[in-house]
């Protein structure tokens, strides 16, 4: 399987190509896994994620454009200027298949520019672009304007006034509403003064069996459409997790002081202001929402952080805030995370005007779009606020007792984790802070039957969500295949254990990398795969110092129970949290103080997880 | 030997392209949309995406403006045949085509169109689609007519 780099050291102007070593493809198959393989051993530790020497990288996964089901996707990887430690975001929509089509899989992007510029990927070549008249632009402007300069099929990941100006949960997007999101990787292309990356096609990606390789993808197509859950995404995308959560009494609301909300942002609400389903590259699921407002979305996150958890009730207002946060290019869950955080404490008189320059209160809707308008522009109070989770001093909150976060990432799931202890301990353990797309371990809702739950765990596992017991193998578990979904480039929605018992798995994926490339991974190749990148994650966060003591939870989950609902009287027990968090280290053959050993380290970081040239 | 009509409904079409790629894979064992006989021409800002690809005309511009004679309206079934080896890359099927049906080939130098997956169990392109947003009827062939439906 061959993998094409583009290295460009933005300070001397430079392109350089190579083809990885193949060592690095069989030990970390492409996308998310790459990346950190190559970020782990070019990036010193201790790096500042704003400074020239950060490192950023777009990489496709395997099967990213090849046609495969739901193959859309790219992470964009760097240290994180939000949380300080490994910042990487996976995102869908077009521009990862057309990255590859330009015949580039990877693009290492060091130093920073002298002016603002955009890269622009064709026909195997990538250059180095003036980027002046699209600076200042928003998503949307920026996009169009390249598409006109440049060409109308161009594909375009870019950033908006919020990357420009260093908000530290700046996204890098692409399209109207696809982005990679966490962890402030738009902040680290504004820092290097890039402003676009503009890919072009050109070649395309060859099959080694187009026959056996096209007939796969309709069979597995069947099968998925087959499926209840793709389904009912297809019809009304993610908001149906909204009214299941607010069952439980589990839904983040008033920065959590709360735990359920109106029922304006039920699906079927949402869907009143829909005007047509669409689709990333290759998607078979159809989630994603035409909204009536002049935009795409709105996610279950997006209905949740920006509306029950800032106390915002009107379905077309929160989309309408849905729609402004893309069009600035700020991520959606540390913008709610941040501004509820900063309301609760002007709430509790930790704060006042002096420092927030008017009232804060939560379900005023002018006053969010106000926040997040200043947040993008670093003007007044959003400069603070622009800051995440490392305004905590200047907020009088210097241990961010009152902001759901973990290691300085404010928490994306949009479900209060006090209830279900697996995804308690899945947060307190993703190798990007508090986040649950590392390894939320959803099948915990469903109620499945022993011997079923047996043959997905390969162990007796506790059924019981509020349980302490045997979590550390759930979570293990879904970390294991979702750092490889990650690495495939195939979305979570089609793959085993993020919605669904059933869908794509190991055994799928070594399929279609057979009859894709002819490339052979066993079933326990991509076992260890995923095994190797959690691992290598969270060594690199251990050498920005993460250890078990960081690996906890917002205080609120410990302290206050739960007040509605199923969930009512849930809270999380330190004793039972840290029982959990030992057995989940020893699973996964970490010391006591959650660190990889310096034997498991050797393996992980063999020579050939770098450039040919260049970095480390 | 089965010959297919395509037909497709824009309103179901969630405009992710499988239809292109599969297309591109079966006839040229690439995974590159630009080279599929089917184009979704979409533009996420302007909120459209709908299908292009060739609607077998009864009087189609493109056979009559090829000037190499390469392409051919087949008796009987309406269809529009394409000879590649007399292509010579001339475009004009591409400029004259009405429903932006034709795409150029850079690699080749030849015109890229739709042969209705002649001799498939079903065209490339339906079998990837997962919205029904592409289907077809076979043509049944009609030994005076224009195969006109």
């Amino acid at each position: 399987m061959r993998t094409r780099v583009a290295l460009v050291d933005l300070s001397e102007g430079t392109v350089q190509y190579e083809d990885a070593y193949p060592e690095v493809v069989s030990n970390y198959l492409g996308g998310r896994g790459v990346n950190v393989a190559y970020l782990y051993r070019m990036l010193p530790p201790g790096t500042d994620p704003l400074s020239p020497a950060n490192i950023l990288i777009f990489g496709a996964g395997a099967m990213t454009g090849t046609g495969c089901p739901n193959s859309s996707r790219f992470n964009v990887t760097a240290k994180s200027p939000e949380s300080m430690i490994l910042g990487d975001a996976n995102c869908g929509g077009f521009f990862g298949p057309m990255l590859r089509y330009s015949g580039i899989d990877r693009l290492i992007i060091l130093g920073k520019a002298p002016h603002p510029v955009f890269l622009k990927a064709v026909d195997g070549k990538v250059t180095i672009e003036p980027a002046e008249k699209y600076w200042g632009l928003d998503i949307p402007e920026t996009q169009a304007a390249l598409k006109k300069d440049v060409d109308p099929n161009a594909e375009i990941a870019c950033i908006g006034p919020a990357g420009e100006n260093l908000v530290r949960f700046a996204c890098v997007m692409t399209g109207v509403k696809n982005a990679a999101a966490r962890g402030g990787m738009g902040a680290v292309m504004g820092s290097k003064n890039l402003k676009a990356v503009v890919a072009l096609g050109g070649g395309g990606i060859e099959i080694a069996d187009p026959d056996g390789f096209l007939e796969l993808n309709e069979e597995l197509k069947q099968y998925l459409c087959d499926s209840k859950i793709v389904k009912v995404l297809g019809r009304v995308g993610t908001p149906l997790l909204y009214e299941v959560s607010n069952y439980l009494g589990a839904i983040r609301t008033r920065n959590s002081q709360d735990s359920s909300f109106e029922n304006t942002l039920d699906a079927e609400v949402i869907h009143e202001h829909v005007s047509k389903m669409i689709s990333c590259h290759s998607c078979v699921v159809h989630c994603r929402h035409r909204n009536t407002h002049n935009g795409e979305g709105p996610e279950y996150t997006t209905i949740v952080l920006l509306g029950a958890n800032l106390g915002i009730a009107d379905t077309a207002n929160v989309i309408r805030l849905n729609n402004l946060v893309n069009h600035l290019g700020l991520d959606v869950s540390s913008t709610g995370g941040i501004i509820s955080w900063a309301i609760e404490l002007y709430e509790k008189g930790i704060i006042d005007e002096s420092i927030t320059g008017e009232p804060l209160r939560f379900g005023d809707y002018d006053l969010a779009v106000r926040l997040i308008n200043s947040i993008a522009k670093r003007e007044g109070f959003g400069a603070i606020l622009a800051d995440s989770s490392q305004a905590a001093a200047k907020l009088n909150d210097p241990e961010r007792k009152y902001l759901t976060s973990i290691k300085g990432l404010p928490q994306s799931d949009p479900h209060d984790c006090r209830y279900i202890k697996g995804f308690a301990l899945g947060i307190a353990v993703a190798s990007r802070g508090a986040d649950h797309l590392r390894n939320r371990p959803t099948l915990e809702v469903l109620d499945l039957p022993p011997d079923f739950l047996r043959e997905i765990y390969g162990a007796d596992v506790d059924p019981d969500p509020t349980s302490y017991k045997t979590k550390e193998i759930v979570v293990a578990t879904h970390e294991d295949i979702y750092a490889v979904i990650d690495s495939m480039g195939i979305c979570k929605f089609v793959c085993h254990g993020f919605n669904s018992p059933k869908l794509l798995k190991y055994e799928h994926f070594s399929e279609l990398l057979e009859k894709a490339f002819g490339a052979k991974f066993s079933v326990e190749d991509l076992r260890e795969i995923g095994r190797r990148i959690v691992d290598l994650e969270r060594a690199f966060i251990n050498r920005e110092g993460i250890r078990s003591r960081d690996d906890t939870l917002p205080r609120r989950y410990f302290d206050e129970p739960m007040p509605h609902g199923l969930a009512k009287g849930h809270r999380i027990d330190r004793d039972e949290f840290q029982g959990m968090l030992k057995r989940y280290y020893k699973l996964r053959g970490w010391d006591e103080d959650g660190v990889v050993t310096k034997e498991r380290l050797a393996e992980l970081k063999a020579p050939w997880c770098k450039c040919r040239r260049g970095g480390a | 030997m089965k010959k297919w009509r395509i037909y497709t409904n824009h309103e179901l079409c969630s405009g992710c392209r499988a239809c292109s790629v599969a297309c591109a894979i079966s006839h040229n064992g690439v995974a590159d949309p630009a080279r599929g006989a089917i184009q979704i021409l979409r533009n996420a800002f302007s909120g459209y995406e709908f299908q292009a690809i060739c609607r077998l005309c009864e009087e189609p511009e493109c056979v009559a403006a090829c000037m190499a004679a390469a392409l051919s309206k087949e008796p009987g079934t309406g269809r529009i045949l394409f000879d590649e080896d007399r292509c010579v890359g001339c475009w004009m099927c591409v400029m004259v085509c009405p429903h932006h049906a034709i795409v150029r080939d850079i690699k080749s130098g030849k015109a890229i169109r739709c042969d209705q997956c002649e001799g498939r169990e079903l065209p490339a392109c339906i079998a990837a689609c997962s919205t029904g947003a592409i289907q077809c009827v076979e043509i049944v062939e009609d030994p005076v007519g224009s195969g006109k439906d």
